[in-house]
């Protein structure tokens, strides 16, 4: 019997083609959403899963309350590892990690690679499996390294590179005790060199001990088997009490989270590779939502389309069917076209994948849906979509009683209201995807082009990691300067777009702990305040006319200056520290510089503290004139190999660095823009089937109506106008719960757009055109065809 | 064999009622060949329907072999049509994307015969209609009346207790329409009951009865003295 009803599904797809094509296609557009859509989710879930130890180990992070919020903070305070373990016997390992960078040479080979300081107990956490050299001891020396096989490859190619070494910041060498095999895409961690965490000392790194300080320093934990988490992280907290001063305790809290979620974390200050979760809900929504159109249309399709089928019905009633075994045969036809869309599907996904790997720099492929797991879930998507589209079909298909179907007349428009739904809900989702579009977009728009404070399209920042640099500070400035296209140039520590975090605490002289502050720390020399384009708030900028400028004075910015309450900054004097120090040396607060966006636009201003030092910094920002750059950088570049040969050039333009910030926004507006695109298609498939099957119904009413005298345009906007009215209900039903979440996901920004109306005027012109465009063509060629050929029958 | 009690059917729209059967009382016996005669909208097809179980009576009795069906569900109705009642239609009403094997087949794969026995009945009764040569072809391959020859074998397939035959003759030539008249007295001659709506008196008396419908209601019943070889 199931055999027959296969038969006849494909005999019936056959003769209906148009139908059947408009159902398959829409149909396998939905579902290739669905696969890609999860594709991407399991690809993000799998982030760091392929380590043995994945459930016992933890990432340590800061909760900082500051001001009633909360803010939680990626970065750990370096002594507070060893601390944890010492006291905490649950700990079996607790390892930290340190971000960095270096200028990495192999004999002729010199790049900037980030590099990653690790304990020797690492490789014990992580599983990164050893190709060469002994995991227990490659990082118990200092000046090891390990690399990964890309690194090896890069430096040394087919050489074994066990042995040599590489020259960090044309310094110090550092021996390769291993190399492991390449890290897969699918880790949270940066960079594929690492570096013995002894070779640092207070030298090199002054916050190695020192509780109050942090910078791109990371711990984990490794949890004995069957240990309770939650007993662990509450002692956590504990371990910063009792080796800091009161002013943390209710500042910060200690905390950790498993393994697991340190892909999904939205810290600040963090280093990992990271994803939102709630982009991982939104797609999965989006996929659930253009998978509901898919099936939407298939119903509608189905249903309007149900009198033809009247009389096949009432033959096979009328010869002793049950309605059970009818709704068996419809659902049979909705299994055949769902798998025929099925494998349309898996083709539509093989033409994507590229696309979403280039956007979303994965690495996506087809090849990985073969396994035992993936292809029972696609199983159950085709099983679910096949009785989610069929049933109701199906049910409707079955129920009429013979005698009415066997009537040759039976043309009722059955099921209107049910269709007239579920294509309102249709456009809605459509409609939610375009406002949805147009919000990202115009939120990125203001992101990449708000005035952040400095003219950043003409700033361009040489990185400097040559101490000589540095050291002929004044006469590379004055070299550069010589070139009439670059109008300023200034050292500092950091810049805006650096992503250097240097925080630490500053106590007010005569103030307790409580009026601490924890603020940016950025080295500036003179310029600094005329090559941004600054102004002072209040005060004065460091000026070479005060000798004790570079020793005795701080400036701070204006978030700074509103932290210090009941006291007038440029009457006061701060350290660095607790302050309880009798050698703590308090200086005077000069001037209050304007507020300008360090970091990304998504999170508010830091409060900033700045310090003189002349002529030396591991940045020189250069504003240049916008024409003639390539000729303006590579003068730079030239100049810069005259003090600095040995260091190859590193820069970067402060505005490509802020846009950046905004990928994953970027990425979000690209990916709303493709699905709502898809989201379209398919509502057009559905309208075009619907408009040509009421355009067929009515060509007699159509007939009867031009031979009383109706105009063509008068018929077009007849069949137009049912469409249209459900256009208009769906905009006005979806537009209050857009608002509300485009709302919520625009107030996750420190600096957002107002929500206009305008956006919603698009949305409805556009869903209107669409819309039109897609029923016109129907609408006009019934309009405009012979009436006698409808009426010629009656 | 069948029997009605007053038998009403009311069609309602939100504006207009139609009595299409008023109190209508007929009684069919087992072996009988009887045809259903009156003018268009007389109740003729809507009696039929729901002696053919197709639908249900608005108010009234009807007994079919002894039991009272008019109160069934559905679902009743299908099992009863099933084991009991062949229909054929005016239109033949084939199933286009069925073969014409396919088509006969139907009645006995709805009730789950084993597929042996099946291919049985089926050459059985289409070699009886002389269409065996064109089993694997589709019915709009075949003429009008090859159509009603399947439509005739389908209804038989099964082996009812009665025919309940729709104006079978109205979409043919009187020479086709003659061949599907002589079929059924065959078939009546070999037990079946024949119950024929028909708006020819010629081919209504190839039938022991003749009922006359107006308005619903039953005005006459004659029986034929004129037997036809």
């Amino acid at each position: 019997m199931l055999l027959s009803y296969f038969k006849i599904a494909f005999r019936n797809i056959r003769r209906h083609k148009g139908h059947s094509a408009v159902n398959i296609l829409g149909l396998s557009v939905g579902l290739a959403c669905v696969i890609l859509i999860s594709m991407i989710i399991k690809n993000e879930l799998s982030y760091d899963q392929f380590h043995e130890k994945k459930d016992r180990i933890f990432r340590v992070f800061v909760e900082n309350n500051q001001d009633g919020k909360k803010v939680e903070s990626a970065p750990v305070m370096l002594p507070f590892a060893p601390a944890a373990k010492a006291v905490i016997p649950e700990i079996e390992e607790a390892v930290r990690t340190s971000q960095g960078g270096v200028l990495c040479s192999y004999n002729e080979k010199r790049f900037y690679e980030p590099i990653l300081y690790v304990e020797n107990k690492f490789f014990n956490l992580f599983s990164f499996p050893f190709a060469k050299g002994d995991k227990a001891r490659a990082l118990n020396n200092p000046n090891t390294v390990v690399i990964s096989q890309r690194i090896a490859e890069k430096y040394f190619g087919k050489e074994n590179p066990i042995g040599k070494s590489f020259v960090f910041d044309n310094k110090n060498a550092f021996i390769i005790t291993g190399v492991i095999y390449n890290l897969p895409l699918t880790t949270h961690l940066r960079g594929d060199i690492f570096v013995s965490f002894s070779t640092l000392n207070n030298e090199m790194l002054p916050r190695l001990n020192e509780w109050g300080n942090f910078g791109n320093d990371y711990a984990y934990l490794l949890l004995k088997p069957n240990t309770n988490s939650l007993f662990v992280e509450k002692k956590l907290n504990n371990v910063m009490i009792s080796n800091t001063s009161e002013y943390y305790h209710d500042r910060f809290r200690m905390t950790m989270q498993p393994l697991s979620e340190v892909h999904f974390s939205d810290f600040v200050n963090d280093d990992a590779r990271t994803t939102p979760q709630m982009i991982l809900y939104v797609f999965a929504l989006i996929g659930l939502f253009i998978l509901i159109l898919a099936v939407i249309n298939f119903i509608n399709l189905t249903t309007a389309r149900s009198s033809r089928r009247n009389k096949e019905i009432g033959i096979r009633k009328a010869v002793g069917a049950s309605r059970a075994q009818l709704i068996k045969q419809f659902l049979s036809e909705s299994f055949v076209i769902t798998l025929l869309a099925f494998l349309l599907a898996i083709g539509l996904t093989y033409l994507l994948v590229n696309y979403i790997n280039e956007l979303l720099r994965m690495e996506l492929s087809l090849a990985l849906l073969i396994s035992k797991e993936n292809i029972l879930v696609l199983l159950i998507i085709l099983v679910l979509t096949s009785l989610m589209a069929g049933f109701y079909p199906a049910f409707i298909l079955s129920k009429p009683i013979p005698s009415e179907v066997l009537k040759s007349s039976s043309g009722k428009r059955k099921g209107y209201k049910l269709r007239a739904s579920l294509v309102v809900f249709q456009f809605a989702i459509s409609v939610f995807l375009i406002i949805g579009t147009i919000t990202v977009f115009k939120q990125t728009n203001y992101l990449m082009n708000r005035d952040i404070g400095f003219p950043s399209d003409r700033m361009l920042v040489v990185v400097n990691n040559d101490p000589a640099i540095s050291s002929n500070g004044a006469v590379y400035k004055r070299l550069l300067l010589n070139n009439e296209n670059i109008e300023t140039a200034s050292f500092s520590s950091g810049t805006p777009g650096s992503n250097i975090a240097s925080v630490s605490n500053f106590s007010i002289e005569g103030k307790g702990e409580d009026d601490e502050l924890m603020l940016q720390v950025i080295n500036v020399d003179y310029d600094f305040l005329t090559a941004y384009n600054f102004k002072m708030k209040s005060g004065r900028f460091f000026s070479p006319e005060f000798a004790t400028d570079s020793t005795d004075t701080y400036v701070i910015n204006e978030a700074a200056a509103k932290k210090m309450i009941g006291v007038n900054p440029l009457q006061s004097r701060i350290t660095s520290g607790s302050g309880g120090d009798p050698d703590s040396k308090y200086c005077k607060i000069i001037g209050v510089m304007q507020n300008f966006n360090y970091r990304s636009l998504k999170k508010e201003i830091d409060p900033m503290i700045f310090k003189l030092k002349n002529n030396e910094g591991n940045f020189l920002t250069l504003k240049i004139k916008q024409e003639y750059i390539a000729s303006t950088v590579d003068f730079i570049k030239q100049t810069t190999a005259k003090i600095s040969p040995a260091y190859p050039f590193d820069f970067f333009f402060t505005r490509e660095r802020f846009e950046s910030y905004y990928r994953g926004e970027t990425v979000l507006g690209k990916m709303f823009l493709l699905f709502s695109g898809l989201a379209i298609f398919i509502s057009c498939i559905g309208i075009l089937g619907l408009v040509s099957f009421s355009t067929e119904q009515r060509s007699k009413e159509i007939g009867i109506r031009k031979v009383l005298g109706a105009s063509v345009q008068a018929i077009v906007f007849m069949l137009c106008q049912e469409f249209l009215k459900w256009v208009l209900i769906s905009n006005i039903l979806i537009w209050p719960l857009a608002y509300l979440l485009m709302t919520k996901w625009l107030n996750s920004f420190a600096y957002r757009i107002d929500f206009s109306v305008m956006t919603f005027v698009l949305t409805f012109l556009i869903s209107l055109f669409v819309t039109l465009a897609t029923v016109s063509f129907h609408a006009v060629k019934a309009a405009v065809a012979n009436p006698v050929d409808s009426l010629k029958y009656e | 064999m069948i029997r009605t009690n007053n038998l009403r059917k009311l069609y309602r729209t939100e504006e207009v009622e139609t009595t299409a059967l008023d109190n209508v009382n007929v009684e069919i016996k087992q072996g009988e060949f009887v045809s259903i005669m009156g003018p268009s909208g007389c109740g003729k097809s809507t009696l039929m329907n729901i002696l053919g179980l197709l639908d249900n009576p608005t108010d009234g009795e009807y007994f079919f072999n002894g039991m009272e069906v008019s109160k069934f569900s559905e679902r009743e109705r299908a099992k009863m049509r099933k084991e009991n009642i062949g229909f054929v239609f005016q239109s033949f009403n084939l199933i286009d994307e069925l073969t014409i094997y396919e088509n006969v087949e139907l009645p006995l794969l709805y009730m789950k015969m084993p597929a042996a026995d099946r291919k049985r009945k089926v050459n059985t009764v289409l070699e009886i209609m002389e269409i065996m040569h064109r089993r694997n072809h589709f019915p709009q391959q075949l003429s009008g009346g090859q159509q009603q020859r399947v439509a005739v074998a389908r209804a038989i397939v099964a082996e009812p207790k009665i025919i309940l035959a729709d104006e079978p003759t109205g979409n043919l030539d009187s020479s086709h329409g003659d061949e599907v008249m002589k079929l059924l007295t065959y078939l009546n001659e070999g037990g079946t009951t024949v119950l024929m709506v028909t708006h020819s008196p010629t081919y209504a008396d190839y039938g022991n009865r003749v009922i006359h419908l107006f308005d619903g209601k039953v005005v006459t019943e004659n029986f034929n003295q004129t037997f036809r070889v």
